[in-house]
C-alpha cells in the first residue's frame, strides 16, 4: 500500500512508523464494515421516512470524510496537545449539555439534540472521551503530587456531568460514562474497600434511576418482563439473530431492516447478524476485542500514569460502547440509546468516535522517552 | 518514589490483567448469546420468525356469478363505492363525521354506528361509514377528500341482483355473517363478508364463495399495516349457470303480480325448470346492505307471504289436479277400464254422509276421460273407493308426489301422500275409508308443490318417463347433463286416456277450462283445473246471502290451481299454477297458465342454442341461434 521510507520525516511518514498500524487496521476495518452495513441496513429505513433509497448512505459518506480527517489530526497530536484538545472539547461540550435541554429539540420524548441546519449535534457523544481524559488528568496529577485535590475535582466533575446527562434524560450514556470512570479509577489502583464503596454508590445510583426516572423503570421492567410492555424493536432483533444463522440470509436479503425503525443506528448489529450470520458477528465482535486488547497492551507498556490512564479510560469508554450495543441487540441488557462505534449511522457518534480512537492512537504512538520525560518531569 | 512507581506500575498490570479476565467473561457471554441465537435457536426459529413480523391478512375471493340458460347475468358482482374511516387519521370522529355529513347524507343511526365501532376498534383499523353510494356522492367524497380527515372513499365489491324481486326466491340472496355461521374459514370473519342465506346462493355456498386470498404485510407493533410483501389473490368462486330463461321469468313474474301465486315451467323431457315463480316478492338487494327493520317488519307480516318460495316451499293440496293419478292408479290396480261408465247423480251415500260432486245436478253417466275433463267429483269418489288409498298412495309416488326433488334450493318441501301407516305414526287413529274418498279428488291430508305438479304433468305428458326438475346446467367446470329418465312403469294407453280428458278439459266444449284455450294452431295445451275448497260455507252463511268465494274473506277463499302441458300434438313443455285463495281453478288459474305457456310457446326456449356450459372463467354471452 503506502511506500514510505523509514527515513521519511515527512509527517505522514513520522505518522506512519509511530502509529499503531495494527490498531489503524482495525479501524479501517470497521469503518469499512460499516459503509457496507449502511448500503444494507439504511435503504429500507429511508424510504420508510420518506427519504430517497440512498439518503442515509450518502449522510454516512458525508459525515465520514471529516471525521476521519479529524482521527488523522488527533492522531498526530502529542500526548500534551491530546490534553489541551480535551480540555477545549470538554468546555464547549459542557456548555452546549448545559444549552441542550433548552435549545435541544425533542426526540422520542428525550432532549439530546441540537439541531444546526439539516445536521443535529449530540452534546453527551462529545463529553465523554473529553471528560476521561481530564479525569484521568487530574487522577495522575494527584497521583504525582498528593497536595493536589485530583481525586475530589474528578468525582465533583463526574458529578457535574452526570447531572447534566440526568436532565436530558439520557440513562444509557451515565452508565457508560460511570463504567469507563470506574474502570479507570480501578485501572488507577484505587484500593479496594474503595472500589467496592463506588461498586455499591453505582448501584445505588442504578436503583434510584430505576425508581424515579419513569423512562429507565420501563425500559428495565420491559426488559426483565418482556410481557409487561412493547419489546417489538429487541423481538424483531432476536428473530434476525435466529434468522440469520451460520452464513446470514445474504446481503440485502433480511427483513428486520423493513420492521426495526433504528436498524441503521442501534440495531446494526441485527441486520449484520441476519444478513452475513454468526462468523461476521464473529468477525465484528474480535476486531473490537483486538482493538481493545491492543490499546491495553500499548497501555501496560507505559510508563508514564496520564497516558496509562487515559488509555485504559478512553479504551474503556470504546470497547463498553461496543459491548454494551451489542448486549441489548442481543437481548441481554436493557435497550438504551447507544450506537455501536464506527458501524452505526449517526454523525455525533461517528465524529466523536474519531475523536476517541484519535487520541487513543495519539497516545499509542511510539515516542522517544526524552519526549515524555520532558513534559511530566 | 522509585518503588511507588513500580509498585503502581505492577498494581496497573495486576489490574489489567484482572480486567481482561472481566473482558473475556463478558466476551464469552457475547458468544455464547450469539452462539444460542444463531446456531442452536435457528433451526427451530426459521417458521416462526416470519409469522412473527409479519402478518397474514384475508383477502375475500370474488364471488362466483350465477347465469340464466342464454347467459343473461342473475347475481352480479359489482362495484361498491364506500366511505370508510379511519379514527386514527381524524383529530376527531365526530368532527370528521360532521364534516362528512355537509357532503353526503349521514343519517343518526349511521353516525351511532360509526362512533360505537369507533369506540371498540383499534384506531387503525377502518369503520364503514357508508356503502353503495351513487357515483355522485362518491366523486363528491373523492373531490373533498384531501379536506375531510380520516373519510378515504373505498370502492370494494358486493353482491347485485339485476332482476330484484323477479328471482328473489330462486337465487336467493347473500347478506352478513352471523355469529352461529363463522365456522372453519376464516374468510368469514371478515368484516363486510356476506355468505348465501337462501335460495341457490345458499344452495351451493361453496362452490360461489371461492377461496380466500392472502396478502402478506409488514405489521409494526400494534398491528399496524405498513407494507404489503405479498399478495396472493386466491380463487374466485365458480360461475353457474342455471336452466331459467329470465325473459320467461320476467314474464312469468308479471303475470301473476297482485296475486300470491305460483308457476313452475318445465321442459318435460329434459327437466330444465324454465320458470321458477312465485308472488309476491321481495328485493334481495335489501339484504345484501342489511334490510331496514320497517321493510323487514312489513314483509313478516305480510299475509301474502312474500318471503316464502311458494314454487317449492308451499305446500297445497291439489285438488281435482289429483284426479289423473287417481285415475292412474285405478287403471293400474285393474279395478277401472278406459270404458267404464259411472253415473254421477250429483250426489252419492257412503260411510254415514252424502258425498256431493261440484255440479248440482250431476254429470250423468261419464267415462273416465269425460270424468277428467268435467272433472266430476263422484266419477273419483268411485274409482277410489274401488282402488283404495295404498294403490293411490304408490301411484302418487311414482309421479314424484310426497318427496323432495332436492334440486337446487334449500327451502323445498317433500309435501304429503297419506297412507295407513303414515295416519297411525302420525295421528295415531287408523285410516278411515271416507279419508280415501277424499285423497282421491285431492283433498284432504294430501299435500304438493307447484313443482312437483308441474313435474307430474310431465311425466304424464312425455310418455311415463320420471323426469326430474333441474335447475343447474353446471357449476364451475362441472357440467350437469340431463339425465335420462327411468320409466315409471305407466303404459302408455293408460297415460292416453287421461291426457285425452286433459285434452277435453282445455280444447274441447264443456271443458273446465275452455275458455282458457289457446288459439293458434299447434300450440295447443291441455290441461286439468283444481279447485281446492279451504272452508265450508255453513248453512247460516248461506241462509245470510254468502253464495260465492268472492263474499268470503280472504283467507277463507279457494285456492286455484291449473297444470297443463303444451303442445298437445308433441308436448314440450309442462306448467303448474297455483293462486292461493284464488277462489277457482278455471276462473283464476287456467287464464294465467295459459298467457304464460303462450309466452313459452312462442319462444320455445328449448329449441334455442343455450350457452355452452364452461370449463372455467369468464361467461360469455352468445348471440341467440335457433336450431333449425
Amino acid at each position: 500500500m503506502i511506500a514510505l521510507s523509514r527515513t521519511d520525516r515527512s509527517v505522514l511518514g513520522q505518522w506512519w512508523w509511530t502509529v499503531d498500524r495494527w490498531g489503524v487496521a482495525a479501524i479501517v476495518l470497521l469503518v469499512s464494515i460499516g459503509i457496507l452495513l449502511s448500503f444494507a441496513a439504511s435503504p429500507g429505513v429511508a424510504v420508510r421516512y420518506d427519504y430517497p433509497q440512498f439518503y442515509f448512505v450518502y449522510r454516512n459518506f458525508l459525515f465520514l470524510a471529516p471525521s476521519l480527517a479529524v482521527l488523522f489530526a488527533v492522531s498526530l497530536l502529542t500526548p500534551r496537545q491530546v490534553r489541551r484538545v480535551a480540555a477545549l472539547v470538554f468546555v464547549l461540550a459542557l456548555v452546549l449539555l448545559v444549552a441542550t435541554p433548552f435549545i435541544g429539540a425533542e426526540i422520542k420524548g428525550a432532549r439530546r439534540w441540537i439541531r444546526i441546519g439539516s445536521f443535529s449535534l449530540q452534546a453527551s457523544e462529545f463529553i465523554k472521551p473529553a471528560f476521561i481524559v481530564m479525569s484521568a488528568w487530574l487522577f495522575s496529577e494527584q497521583n504525582r503530587d498528593q497536595s493536589v485535590p485530583g481525586n475530589s475535582l474528578a468525582i465533583l466533575m463526574f458529578l457535574t456531568v452526570v447531572g447534566l446527562l440526568v436532565l436530558q434524560p439520557d440513562f444509557g450514556q451515565i452508565m457508560l460514562l460511570s463504567c469507563a470512570w470506574g474502570l479507570m479509577f480501578f485501572f488507577s489502583g484505587l484500593s479496594l474497600p474503595w472500589v467496592a464503596a463506588l461498586g455499591a454508590w453505582a448501584l445505588s445510583g442504578v436503583a434510584a434511576a430505576y425508581l424515579y426516572l419513569p423512562h429507565v423503570t420501563s425500559r428495565i421492567d420491559r426488559f426483565l418482563d418482556p410481557a409487561s410492555g412493547d419489546t417489538y424493536q429487541v423481538d424483531r432483533a432476536m428473530d434476525a439473530f435466529q434468522a440469520g444463522s451460520l452464513l446470514g440470509l445474504g446481503p440485502g436479503e433480511g427483513l428486520v431492516k423493513r420492521f426495526i425503525p433504528d436498524a441503521h443506528t442501534d440495531f446494526i448489529f441485527a441486520v449484520a447478524g441476519e444478513e452475513f450470520g454468526l462468523i461476521a458477528c464473529l468477525i465484528l465482535l474480535g476486531i473490537f476485542c483486538f482493538f481493545v486488547i491492543r490499546c491495553l497492551l500499548r497501555a501496560v507498556a507505559e510508563e508514564d500514569h496520564f497516558i496509562q490512564l487515559t488509555i485504559a479510560g478512553l479504551v474503556s469508554l470504546f470497547g463498553l460502547q461496543a459491548m454494551i450495543n451489542m448486549a441489548v441487540t442481543l437481548s441481554l441488557l436493557p435497550a438504551k440509546g447507544m450506537t455501536l462505534p464506527f458501524v452505526s449511522y449517526g454523525g455525533s457518534s461517528l465524529m466523536a468516535n474519531c475523536l476517541t480512537v484519535g487520541m487513543l492512537l495519539a497516545l499509542t504512538r511510539r515516542r522517544g522517552a526524552t519526549a515524555l520525560g520532558n513534559e511530566f518531569a | 518514589m522509585e518503588t511507588k512507581d513500580h509498585d503502581r506500575y505492577k498494581a496497573f498490570t495486576r489490574r489489567t490483567a484482572i480486567m481482561s479476565a472481566g473482558g473475556m467473561g463478558v466476551l464469552a457471554t457475547l458468544f455464547g448469546r450469539l452462539y444460542y441465537l444463531q446456531v442452536v435457536k435457528s433451526a427451530e426459529y426459521v417458521g416462526l420468525a416470519d409469522d412473527n413480523r409479519m402478518s397474514m391478512e384475508l383477502l375475500a375471493p370474488l364471488r362466483g356469478r350465477i347465469f340464466d340458460r342464454f347467459g343473461v347475468e342473475l347475481a352480479a358482482n359489482t362495484k361498491n363505492f364506500r366511505v370508510v374511516l379511519i379514527p386514527e387519521q381524524t383529530e376527531s370522529v365526530e368532527m370528521s363525521l360532521d364534516d362528512l355529513a355537509k357532503i353526503i347524507h349521514i343519517s343518526e343511526g349511521q353516525r351511532k354506528k360509526v362512533l360505537r365501532a369507533a369506540a371498540r376498534q383499534r384506531k387503525f383499523s377502518s369503520i364503514i361509514v357508508a356503502e353503495n353510494l351513487s357515483w355522485e356522492d362518491f366523486a363528491r367524497v373523492n373531490i373533498n377528500g384531501p379536506s375531510l380527515a380520516g373519510i378515504k372513499p373505498d370502492a370494494g365489491v358486493s353482491r347485485y341482483y339485476p332482476f330484484g324481486p323477479d328471482l328473489a326466491h330462486v337465487v336467493g340472496y347473500v347478506a352478513a355473517v352471523n355469529e352461529e355461521e363463522i365456522g372453519d374459514d376464516p374468510v368469514l370473519s371478515l368484516p363486510g363478508f356476506r355468505i348465501g342465506k337462501s335460495g341457490i346462493e345458499r344452495q351451493i355456498e361453496n362452490e360461489l364463495r371461492g377461496k380466500a386470498g392472502s396478502r402478506q404485510v409488514e405489521v409494526n407493533a400494534y398491528g399496524k399495516v405498513k407494507r404489503e410483501l405479498s399478495r396472493n389473490e386466491g380463487v374466485a368462486g365458480q360461475d353457474a349457470v342455471l336452466t331459467l330463461d329470465m325473459e320467461l321469468q320476467s314474464k312469468a313474474m308479471q303475470r301473476l303480480a297482485g296475486e300470491s301465486a305460483a308457476c313452475v315451467v318445465m321442459d318435460i323431457k329434459t327437466g330444465d325448470v324454465l320458470v321458477l315463480a312465485s308472488t309476491p316478492a321481495y328485493d334481495p338487494n335489501d339484504f345484501v346492505v342489511g334490510i331496514a327493520q320497517e321493510k323487514w317488519d312489513g314483509l313478516q307480516k305480510d299475509k301474502y307471504k312474500p318471503q316464502l318460495n311458494k314454487t317449492i316451499g308451499g305446500e297445497y293440496s291439489p285438488g281435482s289436479t289429483f284426479k289423473m293419478v287417481t285415475a292412474l292408479a285405478a287403471l293400474d290396480a285393474g279395478v277401472m277400464s278406459p270404458d267404464d261408465y259411472v253415473f254421477c247423480s250429483g250426489s252419492m251415500y257412503f260411510g254415514n254422509r252424502t258425498w256431493n260432486c261440484w255440479k248440482k245436478g250431476g254429470h250423468g253417466a261419464l267415462s273416465m276421460k269425460n270424468a277428467v275433463k268435467h272433472s266430476c267429483d263422484i266419477f273419483f269418489y268411485e274409482a277410489a273407493k274401488r282402488t283404495g288409498i295404498d294403490n293411490i298412495e304408490k301411484m302418487a309416488r311414482r309421479f314424484g308426489l310426497g318427496s323432495a326433488y332436492d334440486f337446487g334450493m334449500p327451502e323445498e318441501k317433500a309435501g304429503l301422500v297419506p297412507s295407513k301407516g303414515w295416519k297411525i305414526a302420525n295421528r295415531g287413529e287408523s285410516w278411515q275409508q271416507g279419508e280415501t274418498l277424499n285423497t282421491g279428488i285431492g283433498q284432504g291430508f294430501l299435500l304438493t308443490t307447484p313443482v312437483q305438479l308441474a313435474a307430474m304433468t310431465a311425466r304424464l305428458a312425455n310418455g311415463g318417463f320420471a323426469v326430474k326438475p333441474r335447475i343447474f346446467r353446471s357449476v364451475g367446470s362441472d357440467v350437469y347433463p340431463s339425465e335420462e329418465s327411468a320409466r315409471i312403469n305407466v303404459p302408455q294407453r293408460h297415460l292416453d286416456v287421461v291426457l285425452a280428458g286433459m285434452n277435453g278439459v282445455s280444447n274441447e266444449p264443456g271443458g273446465t277450462a275452455y275458455g282458457s284455450r289457446i288459439w293458434d294452431k299447434g300450440m295447443e295445451l291441455a290441461g286439468k283445473t283444481g279447485t281446492v275448497q279451504v272452508y265450508s260455507i255453513s248453512k247460516a252463511e248461506r241462509l245470510a246471502g254468502i253464495r260465492k268465494g268472492e263474499q268470503l274473506p280472504w283467507k277463507l277463499r279457494d285456492h286455484a290451481w291449473f297444470v297443463a302441458f303444451a303442445p298437445v300434438s308433441n308436448p314440450r313443455y309442462a306448467i303448474s299454477v297455483f293462486v292461493e285463495h284464488g277462489i277457482s281453478g278455471s276462473r283464476a288459474a287456467a287464464p294465467v297458465a295459459r298467457d304464460i305457456m303462450h309466452e313459452v310457446l312462442l319462444k320455445d326456449p328449448a329449441r334455442i342454442m343455450a350457452i355452452p356450459p364452461v370449463a372455467s372463467g369468464q361467461i360469455v354471452r352468445p348471440a341467440l341461434t335457433r336450431e333449425s
